[in-house]
């Protein structure tokens, strides 16, 4: 295999994503045969060819530097279930190296 | 007068608009035939994540009489909408067809949602859909799996699953997917509807959870073409803050849709249909739609299209990309649902999200950070980013030539939805509609008749800005076709059918 379970573990871990071993091995074969497949692309010749990032557009049209309505309070609070705090009126964010 | 929802399953989003406009029932009659048509339906097929029947019956009581209000000119007044689940609501859940967002209220409407909402038109549901867009069976729901309304032990193809299946089975007229490398287009084909994926750009992405940003576009599904022109024309234009939406003037494409195809001139690759790997009734769909073109006074030719073997791959890699960064925010920090764990904030995030997301999703988000790691960036992300030019110059000098182009829309007919099959596998599937998302050029599916009680249809690709050429060439071929037997005129399927 191309990728191997420990190295989707590896990555698992960079991308704060937990994974089962049973999850990593079975990953590591889906994995595998994309990128077997991608190896498709080496038949075309792609030398001197400019990378596209979008379409149309190379680069997206700036809108005036001017302050529009956003969200506060009490809008925030409609995200009900989520981390927002109606009591603070904050998002409670865990601490870093412990609760 | 009350409309039963027998009746009203039929109707089409014109028939709709007349019946309230004409006074033959309002909109809190239409209201009350649609939730009992999708009460009937959802045992069996599962197309609804979240009803909103207070908020659609608040929306349909502006609407008391006539389907009109004074001066307000609202052109959708009083029609039920579907809306796919990754389009935000305000006050209404929207899961993105993820665990990870199952307590999710948006505090805003997303710009497609403004415009509907502001066109008069009642949002009845959020629909069923592959987790985060990401999917083409409909089966990649945190939510379950989505029945084909034309036969319920088939896919209805995603990831758009939920939005074509309430549209085939009458539960609304009409309603709104996204589509990032075929998802409007494939499920509308399995359905047997009429799926826009309009130029990049051309509708605001503003409000939508994204899955590939250079990829995505909003669009409608509707069982007619000029149902389709009619909520297209509602939902494009520029949203300025949508930093990929474009400034060009829009001019609406149902004033010419009658106009037929004469001056059209519509070009296919029939080596395509020769190669093999396309289903008999996928390659008959092309030919019928070449016949009915020419017979209509249109010009058919014929040429080669040697880069479509190289889109899957290609597009998997920039998407998977894409998708790596867009899906980072979900951390159970900010929005969403999470699971705290003892060792502190990181394990917090990893336990949020290796528990959020499905399968596909944190295959994908690995495929994609592995593609942008150092040492591989070069070789797959790049490398597909150019190969993504010589799919986009490859379109571009061919549409300077004629002014459509004919695909099929899938390999194959829709596959039982309890067949397994590998991601490789899955992603082949969409080797015909990835094409058009990566050149950021309108693509339209539609049906052009039926093969062994299933829909079968065609797609045709325009080039920027030629949503008109499009549904020209459709409503043309619309009239030549004939749908046996579909599911919105016949009774609602009963649950393990």
């Amino acid at each position: 295999m191309i990728i191997d379970a420990q190295e989707v573990l590896r990555l698992s871990e960079m991308l704060r994503m937990a994974l089962t071993q049973a999850e990593a091995e079975r990953m590591a074969g889906d994995m595998s045969s994309v990128i077997d497949y991608v190896g498709l692309l080496n038949e075309l010749d792609v030398s001197g060819v400019d990378a596209m990032g979008r379409a149309i557009l190379d680069q997206a049209p700036l809108r005036d530097d001017v302050p529009g309505p956003s969200l506060g309070y009490p809008d925030l609070e409609a995200l009900g279930g989520g981390a927002f705090d109606p009591a603070t009126a904050a998002f409670l964010v865990q601490g870093v190296f412990a609760d | 007068m009350p409309i039963s929802h027998e009746t009203y399953a039929s109707l089409t989003l014109e028939d709709t608009l007349w019946g309230l406009r004409s006074g033959a029932f309002t909109a809190p009659e239409l209201l009350d035939a649609a939730l009992a048509r999708i009460d009937a339906c959802e045992p069996a097929v599962n197309a609804v994540i979240t009803m909103d029947i207070p908020g659609a019956t608040k929306a349909a009581g502006a609407w008391p009489r006539n389907g009109t209000r004074a001066g307000t000119g609202a052109s959708l007044a009083g029609a039920p909408i579907a809306v796919k689940d990754n389009l935000m609501t305000r006050g209404l859940k929207t899961t993105c067809g993820s665990r990870i967002l199952g307590n999710f209220v948006p505090p805003y409407d997303a710009g497609v949602v403004e415009k509907l909402r502001a066109a008069g038109a009642v949002i009845v549901c959020k629909t069923n859909m592959d987790e985060f867009a990401m999917g083409s069976s409909g089966r990649n729901s945190a939510y379950g799996a989505t029945g084909n309304p034309w036969n319920p032990k088939l896919v209805p193809g995603g990831s758009s699953s939920g939005s074509a299946a309430i549209v085939a089975y009458g539960g609304v007229p009409a309603a709104i997917g996204t589509d990032t490398g075929g998802s409007i287009r494939q499920p509308a084909s399995f359905c047997g509807l009429v799926g826009m994926k309009p130029t990049y750009g051309r509708v605001s992405r503003w409000g939508v959870g994204a899955l590939g940003s250079s990829l995505d576009q909003v669009g409608p599904i509707t069982r007619t073409v000029r149902d389709n022109a009619l909520l297209f024309d509602i939902i494009a234009g520029h949203d300025g803050r949508d930093s990929s939406s474009l400034e060009n003037p829009f001019v609406p494409t149902l004033p010419t849709i009658e106009d037929g195809v004469a001056g059209l001139r519509t070009a296919y690759d029939p080596g395509l249909l020769d190669r093999g790997g396309v289903h008999p009734a996928h390659a008959e769909a092309i030919r019928f739609a070449v016949k009915a073109i020419r017979g209509a006074g249109g010009e058919v030719v014929e040429v080669a299209l040697p880069l479509v073997k190289y889109g899957v791959a290609a597009y998997y890699i920039i998407c998977a990309c894409e998708s790596s960064a867009n899906l980072a925010r979900f951390d159970g920090v900010r929005y969403g649902v999470r699971e705290r764990a003892g060792g502190g904030l990181w394990d917090t995030y990893s336990k949020t999200r290796g528990l959020g997301f499905g399968d596909e999703v944190k295959r994908r988000i690995m495929m994609g950070a592995y593609a942008l790691s150092s040492g591989y960036y070069d070789a797959y992300y790049l490398k597909a980013a150019r190969v993504r030019r010589l799919f986009a110059t490859e379109y571009e000098k061919l549409l300077a030539g004629v002014d459509v182009v004919l695909l099929p829309v899938t390999p194959a007919p829709p596959r039982p939805l309890d067949q397994d099959c590998t991601p490789l596998e899955n992603y082949l599937g969409d080797v015909f509609t990835v094409p058009a998302n990566m050149a950021g050029i309108p693509a339209l599916a539609f049906p052009v008749g039926t093969h062994d009680g299933l829909p079968v249809g065609v797609q045709a690709m325009a080039g920027y800005f030629r949503e008109d050429a499009l549904y020209r060439l459709a409503r043309t071929i619309e009239k030549e076709a004939t749908l046996s037997d579909p599911p919105w005129a016949r009774p609602a399927p009963e649950a393990g059918q």
